[in-house]
């Protein structure tokens, strides 16, 4: 234990070295503590989403409906897996099981930004702000959804709401609603792997509130490459289960 | 173990002072041009001329003066650039001339624009993009410039160096430095060629492409302004400089997609957007 202090202690000087070091200005802000940013690679790919305890989808009856009909819809072409096809963004929490890397930018001051390689997209989580209000998130329901966020100790924990119903939650076509509301807690479990575990609120489509919880390397030697439907993009075959078809 | 700790953090306080008086104050200074809250939108998507003296962009053939939406009263015309400007290779040249024809006899009521049809606008084709504004994040070693259309992200690594390797991409490999405190230079090259122009002219360009972007805010702040060289021999006789302008706007970044009612609802032969003939994954 006393060991594990000095690490902190010496880990908190090199650290105060790095700022001393670098150049400051309004743009940058403060250097933000705790850091999570960095680029991220999940090694685990799953089609179908793992909620953590085991066991299936606690689905309420409209759920199940909606599922079975996303279900049949992809299999008979009915019902199309836009963020596949066309590349309109994953929502949560399935954009949290992507196979390709994705970077946490601290910045600019008041926003941790979240940028996926998938299709580029984006999150700003707000830090210096509160969730908007009903009226601006059902005026503006976006597929990423609206996040804020604050940290708690060393964890970042990112909430959010004003999701469209356009996404899946994960690729099998299990369903969300409007309604849905996420917590994510994002935290480093060592000094290269990263953790979110995310909690999901749709009283409509699930009878009571189930977590996830994804792991990814800390690679900050990748470049995050441009990305366009369609075209060859990098490989991901060092992802299990992240073949293509 | 404590002592250890201790003297070990004294040692830092003292290197810290230390290395912030020896801080050049140049490096400390950037430009401002990152904020959640503001955003700069682009006055227009053309070329701006180039302070005289040195040879500006590719404008409309002049048998087809172009008239934008914001030009006042009068027909609304397609852009038919002049694939006549001696600057241009004649491939290049020979090109723009079957694209004009494309146009002109309606085959494609509407040409190719990039990111009217949720494609990159590519290096400098991006930075005309209009209507909606773009964003920054600055870090001591990156920039990235974020497009709130479609969530289009370019990044520059503050680095004095290009990689051996560069494997072509459409925004290309970026590297960035800061000048006097208040310019951010960015040079780019590694940028593909398959529908990438370097304006809304439909100018093309080959893998030699090295774009060079010079981005000032004006003193007030509330303007910022970027003179762009586009040199690339094997399309162009000589150099290209090019300006654009931005206004700061009040505008927290929102969500704008652009694949979703973008189908070519009035059978205009738009060119198609991207899709995927399968998933990826």
């Amino acid at each position: 234990m006393e060991d594990l202090r000095v690490g902190v202690f010496a880990g908190s000087v090199l650290a105060v070295l790095i700022a001393a070091f670098l150049p400051s200005g309004p743009a940058y802000g403060a250097q933000a503590k705790p850091d999570v940013s960095g680029i991220y690679w999940a090694t685990q790919y799953n089609a179908k989403i793992q909620i953590v305890g085991g066991g299936e989808l606690p689905l309420t009856a409209t759920g199940k409906a909606a599922y079975d009909k996303n279900i049949a819809g992809l299999k008979d072409g009915s019902v199309t897996d836009a963020a596949r096809k066309y590349c309109v963004p994953d929502g949560l929490p399935r954009v949290l099981a992507t196979p390709y890397p994705f970077e946490i930018i601290q910045g600019p001051p008041g926003q941790i930004t979240m940028i996926y390689e998938l299709n580029h997209q984006i999150r700003a989580i707000k830090m210096d702000k509160p969730m908007p209000g009903e009226k601006e998130l059902i005026s503006f329901p976006f597929y990423n959804g609206h996040s804020v966020g604050h940290f708690e100790g060393e964890t970042l924990v990112v909430e959010s709401a004003g999701f469209n119903e356009k996404t899946f939650v994960d690729a099998t076509g299990a369903p969300h609603s409007d309604e849905m509301r996420t917590v994510e807690r994002i935290r480093k479990i060592s000094p290269t792997q990263l953790e979110i575990v995310v909690t999901v609120h749709d009283p409509q489509y699930y009878s009571r509130d189930w977590q996830a919880r994804f792991v990814y390397n800390q690679r900050n030697d990748v470049r995050i490459d441009d990305y366009l439907c369609g075209e060859e993009h990098r490989d991901i075959s060092s992802v299990r289960g992240g073949r293509r078809p | 173990m404590l002592k250890s700790a201790l003297l070990c953090a004294g040692i830092g306080v003292w290197a810290m002072n230390t290395l912030a008086s020896a801080q050049a104050p140049a490096r400390d200074r950037v430009p401002d041009l990152a904020s959640t809250t503001f955003a700069w939108v682009a006055v227009g998507a053309d070329w701006l001329e180039p302070p005289k003296g040195v040879r500006g962009p590719i404008r409309n053939d002049p048998d087809h003066p172009y008239h934008g939406n914001l030009d006042g009263p009068g027909q609304v015309t397609l852009r038919i650039g002049n694939y006549k400007d001696p600057v241009l290779k004649p491939w290049a040249s020979a090109q723009m001339l079957a694209s004009n024809e494309e146009a002109l006899s309606g085959k494609r009521a509407v040409p190719f624009a990039a990111q009217a049809r949720c494609y990159p606008g590519g290096v400098p084709g991006q930075l005309l993009f209009p209507a909606e504004p773009f964003y920054f994040i600055q870090t001591p070693k990156q920039v990235w410039m974020i497009w709130q259309r479609d969530h289009m992200v370019r990044r520059v690594y503050l680095t004095d160096k290009h990689s051996n390797n560069v494997k072509p991409s459409w925004f290309g490999e970026s590297i960035g430095h800061y000048e006097n405190g208040d310019t951010l230079v960015i040079d780019t090259i590694g940028l593909s060629t398959k529908n990438s122009y370097i304006d809304n002219y439909r100018t093309p360009h080959t893998a030699k492409l090295h774009v060079v972007e010079r981005l000032k805010p004006s003193a007030d702040g509330r303007t910022l302004e970027a003179l762009v060289t586009v040199e690339d021999p094997d399309t162009f006789n000589e150099p290209l400089h090019m300006v654009q302008r931005w206004r700061k706007v009040e505008n927290p970044v929102l969500e704008t997609v652009c694949a979703e009612n973008n189908f070519d609802y009035f059978n205009q032969n738009l060119f198609p957007i991207p899709e995927a003939a399968k998933p990826d994954f």
